[in-house]
């Protein structure tokens, strides 16, 4: 699994662990479900209009329909086969906030993976952005973390995090927390000089 | 001339073809989504939970392809 990857330090705790809003994969889904659908919805109306009176070209479906649903369950296999891919995005693109560090691991596609951390030592800001009513409501947005390496501002930021406050209150907490650490231990090793 | 019987033919072995090149397309990208699935996914579970839905609803379709494959 990942953390046998990531290899932790020894005091190195995890805080947070963060996906992607449950609203990507549910309107990822709606659109591949209406484009899986949406071939046995131009049969039913095909069909409809055929058996009206009046029709002047008449051919008779019943003839094609195993042909249809050989094509259909295959059409619903394929979209089966992209939702099992969005999912696989969806649940792979995650960060992760230690007491030492924050790991950004974007899943692009099954074989594109960037994988990027930075020391909360690094760390010199997180912006956050919420763009929309929905995503207003639902409370999910773009969380940015600009790091001390000036030319790579902008490397660890993602798009549709839930609660981005809490994320950036998470992050902040835990850098203030590593400095307080790193004064105590300096103010002690001053009293041992 | 057309020869309708050796057409119907060819058209049964290109939909018959086309059932296993899907079943190997399938097999191939399947191996690689779990391969990752278990390599860096965090959560065992849920994970689990996925492999049983896929791979369950996956079976559903493709009995539903060769159900409508033997009825051509």
């Amino acid at each position: 699994m990942l953390f046998e990857k990531i290899q932790l330090e020894s005091d190195e705790k995890i805080i947070k662990i963060i996906h992607k809003h449950w609203f990507v994969v549910f309107s990822n889904a709606v659109s591949i479900g209406i484009i899986a659908l949406a071939p046995l919805v131009g049969w039913i109306i095909i069909s409809s209009v055929m058996q009206q009176d009046g029709v002047t070209i008449s051919i008779d479906l019943s003839l094609y329909s195993s042909y249809f649903f050989y094509f259909f369950t295959f059409w619903l296999l394929t979209n089966w086969m992209a939702f099992a891919h969005m999912w696989t995005t969806y649940h792979l693109d995650i960060w992760v906030v230690t007491n030492r560090r924050v790991i950004v691991i974007d899943q692009v596609s099954l074989f594109r993976r960037h994988i990027g951390s930075f020391r909360l030592e690094k760390l010199q800001d997180v912006n956050i952005e919420i763009n929309g009513i929905i995503a207003t409501f639902l409370s999910y947005g773009t969380v940015e973390a600009e790091t001390a390496s000036g030319s790579h501002a902008h490397e660890f930021r993602t798009e549709s995090l839930p609660h981005p406050s809490d994320i950036k209150s998470a992050i902040l907490k835990a850098a203030d927390d590593l400095l307080a650490e790193h004064n105590a231990t300096q103010a002690r090793r001053n009293e041992l000089q | 001339m057309i020869d309708v019987d050796n057409f119907d033919q060819f058209i049964d072995l290109g939909l018959e073809g086309l059932f296993y090149i899907t079943m190997l397309i399938f097999v191939g990208f399947s191996l690689s989504l779990i391969y990752h699935w278990f390599a860096y996914g965090i959560n065992k579970t849920r994970i689990l939970l996925m492999l049983a839905v896929y791979l369950g609803v996956s079976a559903l379709l493709f009995i539903g392809m060769s159900l409508s494959l033997s009825s051509l």
